[in-house]
């Protein structure tokens, strides 16, 4: 099972979203990173079938998805960003309505639906109406929906927007339990939504993907470029404002403890510490730059067991 | 398939919004059709006002005494014993130069109450209607009447339909030979001898057949989210991506619409047609239409030309029900999906033709224009188109047909080929 990404593009009138981006994706979790605007959610629409690429296509186990048609669909789970839902629907309305656009059987769709809806944590909220839903429900009955179909692939965009930290957590051990023998594609700009259930990071940038690799792997490339510095509070502000800060710490004796990414040490005292992937996400799109870790990122060398499919475009 | 189209059902249904639109009309309708029987009023021989129910006795009584059929012997006999009736008291020569208010004050001054009520009867304004002039009481038309002239009274009849095409709707269209010809061939098919009668529940239909744009525009309002709504709400980004989404979804959409619309539809007609019938009665189904307005050159009876009127309403109905889902689905607000259809539904209604022929021929298409009696079935409004010659009524029914061949691919292939961006 494969899913390749070839030279997709999409541009819209003079915008570029998705620049050339290439992929392999195996069985496995994907986490896309990037912040508002990357171009996420449009490579995942293309993904999904649901946004034409302006060039380059998608291709499933070598067949393009635009001619496998319904065939590639069956195989999709998908949940959208601002996920759409019929606010007077009922969440097992919801479930079977999607089990049969899925083409999943009647009998099926109501046995698959009430297992789903327990297994995200609505069993007992069936009969209400979705609009009485919270967020983090809805996002549950999201997630629910999309994998309805036993999909191989599982596309979830920003999957956790808008949860608090708690529904965050519970949503992302949802998706790791989903993601057995999947293709799992998950997008979002929260870096601790991936850091521990993907198996892989692709970060984008302005429509490309700038950096990619395993967690661990792609954390290694920013050791060296993280700081911590002890300054007055009162400065606080004018270091923020020239330095790419990833954390500020009040200690004792009106100083902080400020933890920046750099690839030389800016403050005067600053100690190299562990770098986390935030620190690198940090690092990456510090300043409007895109990849800037030295010279451009050669991902095939950060390839570990998972293998060579990923590429750089 | 069948799943899929009873979840449309339900997701049409069940906003708030079509909710109260469709309720709102039943409600609105059952209303005005209970106004309508409530507040029908006519003057009894003694010149009391009497209304309901009894108002509708009292006319079904003063037609039936003259029901039955007019052969031209008894309009001819029958139009004698007006005259003999009417001149024996007033001066016939007197009455042609008389204003029409004049000669209505001279019948009370020379009959009683109850003569007048039945020289009134509306039989003998049907039965002079080939010599009368307007705003010309019966006394003074029939003054004019030979009986040479009576004697040929279902060609004077016929005349009517050559007037008509003579004065070309008041000079704003000049029927072509061929127009005429079609005019005046369907004149010549109307059966005789005419039927005359009482056709009250049928005429109230053809009369209140226009309150169905109000069903017309709860269908719209109904339809106008089908797939604006997934586009607004987001939702067409999860159901473009299953594996029905593409294909069966769309036609399940599109059977959802119109098993609604036409469920919709039906009920509201039973409401209009149901009402008349319980209440002005059953009867009259096959008495020509000409018995309604003489002038009408169509061969249908009473009933007839009722369901015919219904009939137009319906096609019409899934004609804006196949456009609604076509701007639909070219568009993510269900606002502007619901402003084009009542501009085209309700607003057609109030713009004038400004006595342009074709404006006037454009505007006879609209729901609420077709549905008035006299423009479906004695305007003579007719469309040539090259060598053929259609009239309103074939026209309704090309025209929304054709939209609903149009409008209903255009909604599909939109829908299918529809981008999330």
């Amino acid at each position: 099972m494969e899913l390749t990404l070839d030279r997709l593009t999409r541009e819209f009138g003079p915008k570029i979203a998705v620049d050339r981006v290439s992929a392999t994706l195996a069985p496995g979790v994907y986490g896309l990173l990037g912040a508002n605007g990357a171009g996420k959610t449009t490579l995942m629409r293309m993904v999904c079938g649901v946004l034409r690429p302006t060039s380059g296509e998608v291709r499933y186990d070598g067949a393009p998805i635009e001619r496998m048609g319904d065939d590639y669909r069956a195989l999709l789970g998908y949940l959208p960003q601002d996920f759409g839902y019929y606010p007077e629907f009922t969440a097992l309305d919801f479930m079977e309505y999607m089990a049969a656009l899925k083409g999943i059987g009647r009998r099926d769709a109501r046995d698959r639906s009430l297992a789903l809806l327990e297994r995200v944590g609505l069993a007992g909220e069936e009969r209400r109406r979705i609009r009485t839903f919270s967020g983090g429900m809805r996002q549950r009955l999201g997630i629910a929906q999309a994998v309805l179909n036993e999909p191989k692939v599982l596309v979830l965009d920003e999957p956790t927007a808008g949860l608090d930290p708690k529904e965050r957590v519970r949503f992302r051990n949802l998706i790791a339990g989903f993601a057995r023998d999947k293709i799992v594609l998950l997008s979002t700009h929260i870096v601790s939504d991936v850091e521990h259930i993907a198996d892989e990071i692709l970060m984008m940038r302005a429509g490309s993907v700038v950096l990619s690799g395993l967690p661990a792997g792609l954390v290694a490339e920013a050791a060296g470029k993280v700081w911590e510095a002890t300054v007055p509070a009162a400065r606080a502000e004018e270091f923020e404002a020239v330095l790419t800060v990833g954390n500020v710490r009040h200690a004792e004796g009106g100083r902080i403890l400020l933890r920046y990414v750099a690839d030389e040490p800016q403050v005067p005292g600053s100690a190299s510490v562990e770098p986390t992937l935030e620190d690198l996400y940090l690092y990456v799109f510090r300043d409007g730059r895109p990849g800037a870790l030295g010279a451009p990122v050669d991902v095939r060398a950060t390839r570990a067991s998972r293998g060579d499919h990923f590429k750089e475009a | 398939m069948a799943r899929l189209i009873l979840f449309e059902l339900k997701k049409m249904l069940a906003r708030r919004v079509a909710l109260a639109a469709n309720i709102g009309v039943l409600v609105f309708l059952v209303g005005i059709m209970a106004l309508n029987v409530v507040q029908n009023k006519t003057t009894n021989a003694q010149g009391e006002i009497i209304s309901g129910t009894a108002a509708i006795a009292q006319v079904r009584t003063d037609a039936e005494e003259h029901a039955g059929p007019i052969t031209a012997e008894r309009a001819a006999a029958d139009i004698a014993a007006y005259q003999n009736a009417v001149f024996e008291r007033i001066n016939r020569d007197a009455v042609g130069e008389m204003t029409g208010s004049a000669v209505y004050d001279l019948m009370f001054q020379s009959f009683s109450d109850e003569e007048v009520y039945e020289l009134y009867n509306g039989y003998w304004t049907w039965l002079l209607r080939p010599w009368r002039i307007a705003r010309e009481e019966p006394a003074q038309t029939a003054a004019r009447v030979t009986p040479e002239m009576a004697a040929d009274w279902y060609g004077a009849a016929a005349k009517l339909t050559q007037q008509d095409l003579d004065d070309g709707q008041g000079g704003i269209w000049e029927y072509s030979p061929a127009e005429r010809a079609f005019w005046t061939e369907l004149r010549a098919s109307v059966p005789t001898p005419i039927a005359y009668g009482y056709s009250g529940g049928w005429d109230n239909v053809v009369n209140c057949a226009a309150f169905l744009v109000f069903a017309i525009l709860a269908v719209c309002v109904t339809l106008a989210p089908t797939f604006s709504f997934e586009y607004s709400s987001g939702a067409d980004a999860v159901v473009l991506a299953t594996r029905r989404g593409r294909s069966l979804l769309v036609v399940a959409k599109v059977v959802a619409a119109f098993a609604y619309a036409t469920a919709y539809f039906a009920l509201c007609a039973i409401v209009i047609v149901g009402i008349s019938l319980v209440f002005y009665g059953a009867d009259g189904f096959g008495l020509s239409i000409q018995s309604m307005a003489l002038s009408s050159p169509y061969p249908l009876t009473a009933g007839q030309a009722a369901l015919a009127t219904v009939g137009l309403m319906y096609v019409a109905c899934l004609g804006f029900a196949c456009l609604t889902l076509a701007v639909s689905s070219r568009t993510r607000s269900t606002l502007a999906v619901f402003l084009a259809d009542v501009v085209l539904v309700l607003l057609t209604g109030l713009v004038p033709s400004a006595g342009v022929g074709v404006l006037e021929r454009v505007l006879a298409l609209f729901p609420l224009n077709f549905s008035n009696f006299s423009v479906l079935f004695s305007a003579l409004e007719s469309y040539p188109l090259g060598p053929v010659v259609l009239d309103l009524i074939s026209m309704v029914l090309l025209v929304y047909a054709v939209l609903a061949l149009v409008a209903t691919p255009v909604a599909a292939v939109s829908f299918r080929r529809h981008q999330v961006a």
